[in-house]
């Protein structure tokens, strides 16, 4: 296993698109792999996560900003999440249907995640580690929606985007204990419709009582996805935000953090794996087993022994 | 750990009749997979790009058309070309008896006529997901 992350790994550094879905499967299907990841950052991408309600136009929107920097010679990996069926497990990956002809471009990358886990993708920093490592200029994250769902894209990110439709009436409201905190960009979408510039005042007016905050005001911008109206200024607003955080430190203080999330990300999965194995060797004691205490003690032990282990070994594993 | 069964289901060609595939589309997801629908009007090279990209393990191609005798065997090419060689790839539609050796002789693991009822795709790539590419 670790062998073919190797071998892969390689093959994403010379930027072959094979090794590069291969081993972003890998990683989802064996998430303690992680840990064969350089640690250090090899790449440049501006990561910018797209959070917004479902049917906001989130997916046309990033096929049209990809298309748009592919025309500026840049590269980009679009990462889509989709809900997960909770009866069968199962997912219908619809986001890639409305990027298909940016996706054609050879700078254009579009991976369609079903979003298995409640609290995000666990393994998503060692995903980004992967797309740094084959050099994108940018990333996109796209959520599920706009909720509790987007927290952990939001959190990997450099930039978080929101986008908005007029018409929604109080979704305003229910956004704002959420995305709405942390948005660095606001992108009306749909503005040909009604009330989209009720919509912007709305916003500027609830940024104006937040104003005196540590959080700076987001722009607010208009678009219009299916007809490409607006493009160019979301991807201007999003080159702006992301030099201006470079030059005041706040892209620094970001990445730290995505930094040591991807390094407790790989710790813990290796630390669960060793107490799954412990855990799977034998059934668990019957109620009143005067022998459970004993075996409880047994485990611990033995795990102090793997744990003891991995310390003796872990400086040379790497 | 074992990752749920990814299949691209996508219709080549300028038959404009995607209900099937749709309907498709959902028994799978109801079955436990993750199903890339791409619609209608795909070109071969589009539908192995898509197949790389999202690193599928199945690809499902719904031909109403009648011209699966050239669509077909352009698919599979692109698919080849591209590197992507380790999927599984079927056909629904209509597909008339005797032009079925051809396209499995081309590398299709199965073809899938109207009405063959959903539980047996199912289970058809449950059993053979997987296996080796079969064909030139």
């Amino acid at each position: 296993m670790s062998q073919d992350l190797g071998n892969l790994l390689e093959g994403v550094r010379n930027r072959d698109r094979s090794c590069l879905a291969r081993a972003l499967s890998l990683l989802e299907r064996y998430p303690d792999v992680a840990h064969l990841l350089p640690r250090e950052r090899g790449g440049h991408a501006t990561v910018v996560a797209v959070a917004g309600p479902p049917g906001a136009g989130k997916s046309t929107l990033l096929g049209r900003v990809a298309a748009e920097i592919t025309m500026r010679d840049m590269s980009v990996a679009v990462l889509a999440f989709d809900p997960v069926s909770p009866r069968s497990g199962g997912a219908l990956l619809g986001d890639r249907i409305r990027m298909l002809d940016a996706a054609e471009h050879p700078n254009v990358y579009v991976r369609s995640i079903a979003a298995r886990d409640p609290a995000g993708s666990p393994v998503l920093p060692a995903l980004l580690a992967v797309l740094d490592l084959y050099g994108f200029d940018f990333v996109f994250l796209e959520a599920v929606g706009a909720g509790q769902e987007a927290s952990p894209l939001l959190l990997a990110a450099d930039l978080a985007l929101l986008v908005l439709v007029p018409g929604l009436g109080d979704s305003v409201q229910t956004l704002k204990a959420g995305v709405l905190e942390i948005a660095d960009l606001i992108v009306i979408n749909k503005s040909d419709r009604p009330g989209a510039a009720e919509l912007v005042r709305d916003l500027s007016a609830y940024f104006r009582l937040l104003a005196d905050t540590s959080h700076p005001v987001p722009p607010i911008l208009q678009t219009v996805g299916s007809e490409g109206q607006g493009i160019t200024a979301v991807l201007e607003a999003i080159t702006e935000l992301r030099d201006r955080y470079a030059a005041s430190g706040i892209l620094e203080e970001r990445r730290r953090h995505a930094a040591t999330r991807l390094w407790q990300h790989i710790l813990r999965t290796r630390c669960l794996r060793i107490i799954d194995e412990l855990l799977n060797d034998g059934p668990a004691p019957d109620d009143g087993d005067p022998e459970a205490g004993t075996r409880e003690r047994q485990l611990y032990r033995k795990l102090a022994e793997r744990f003891a282990l991995l310390a003796a070994s872990s400086d040379d594993s790497r | 750990m074992r990752r749920p069964i990814r299949v691209l289901i996508a219709k080549p060609g300028l038959d404009g009749h995607d209900r099937g595939a749709k309907v498709l589309a959902r028994a799978l997801r109801d079955a436990g997979m993750e199903v890339i629908y791409t619609g209608l009007f795909q070109t071969p090279e589009t539908i192995a790009r898509s197949a790389v990209d999202e690193d599928v393990d199945v690809v499902g191609l719904s031909i109403l058309s009648g011209a699966h005798n050239q669509l077909v065997p352009e698919v599979v090419r692109a698919l080849r070309s591209a590197g992507k060689e380790d999927a599984l790839v079927l056909v629904g539609g209509i597909i008339p008896e005797e032009d079925i050796p051809f396209l499995k002789a081309q590398g299709v693991a199965e073809v899938f006529g109207p009405g063959t009822p959903l539980s047996e795709i199912i289970r058809f790539i449950e059993t053979h997901v997987g296996e080796p590419v079969r064909g030139a």
